[in-house]
């Protein structure tokens, strides 16, 4: 389980991983984890994401009207250091589920479209097969998103930009009817 | 690089052409400015051939820039076309390293 966390962890979580074990070495009363706060690190772990603390500290049985702070004290590494390291330990094993990588997700696309396929469910399988074309690249997916275009005003001072003097703007007149019409220019 | 009299004279008549616009597109990019401006506007008078609707975005390929008289040195226009999307006066849509001709949006009326 360590090599795992170390794995996960940067540098910045390994020295606070260091303090916590610390903390716990260093506790005055070495109690054990409670029931309810086992059930509590349970909730937290199982409904990762989906429930928020508080949400947890009632699921395992704290009164609703103190839930928030239970919660609060349970997740705090210098209050409850043997807790902040079970959860780190439960979460570091459950990260190793949930990762996602390019053969895996392949794989899990083609057991939901065959699954799918053999149920008749043919949308399901058709969306899962368009997943797996755009993991391979097949799909390039392009976005264009038009400029609005010049106002009259702004080509005005465009113009005034460019041409500030008079003389400049006749310059670039005589200029553009040298190019567009070479031959005229001796009349 | 030239520019075919001819073309010009039809879009003068055809009063597509704001020599206004023009003068722009010559002072902020040059010559090649002017001709892809000239090239734009010539080719936005076509409908599409199947769909007959009015274009926005015309392709500024190669082969057929030289084949109407507007042909130029394709970094020359890769340039200008850089400098006129820089100053706003044109939106690109450029997939670099595909192969394939840039195509261009005018901005100005």
């Amino acid at each position: 389980m360590t090599k795992e966390i170390d794995k996960q962890l940067d540098d910045k979580e390994k020295k606070l991983r260091k303090k916590i074990e610390k903390q716990v070495e260093d506790k005055k009363y070495q109690d054990k984890i409670t029931p309810i706060q086992q059930k509590f690190i349970e909730n937290y772990t199982s409904k990762y994401g989906q429930w928020s603390a508080t949400q947890c500290a009632i699921a395992a049985g704290y009164s609703p009207s103190s839930a928030h702070t239970r919660a609060a004290e349970l997740l705090d590494w210098r209050k409850h250091p043997d807790i902040a390291i079970e959860i780190q330990d439960r979460l570091a094993a459950l990260r190793e589920a949930w990762d996602v990588n390019r053969d895996k997700h392949l794989a899990m696309l083609v057991k939901i479209r065959d699954a799918s396929m053999e149920k008749g469910m043919y949308g399901v399988a058709n969306k899962a097969e368009e997943l797996r074309g755009k993991v391979a690249g097949l799909y390039v997916e392009r976005n264009l998103t038009l400029t609005k275009e010049l106002s009259n005003e702004d080509l005005h001072d465009k113009m005034k930009e460019i041409f500030p003097t008079k003389e400049a703007f006749l310059a670039g007149q005589r200029d553009i009817m040298k190019d567009l019409f070479p031959d005229d220019d001796e009349e | 690089m030239q520019i075919d009299k001819t073309k010009v004279k039809e879009l003068f008549i055809a009063g597509s052409l704001n020599p206004a616009i023009a003068m722009l597109f010559r002072a902020k990019a040059g010559m090649p400015g002017l001709l892809i401006y000239l090239y734009v506007k010539w080719r936005l008078g076509f409908p599409h051939y199947m769909t007959k609707q009015k274009r926005t975005w015309i392709k500024l390929d190669n082969v057929s820039m030289e084949k109407y008289g507007f042909g130029m040195d394709p970094k020359t226009k890769n340039k200008a076309l850089r400098k006129l999307d820089r100053e706003k006066l044109i939106q690109l849509h450029l997939l670099e390293n595909s192969g394939k001709a840039p195509q261009v949006r005018l901005l100005t009326k």
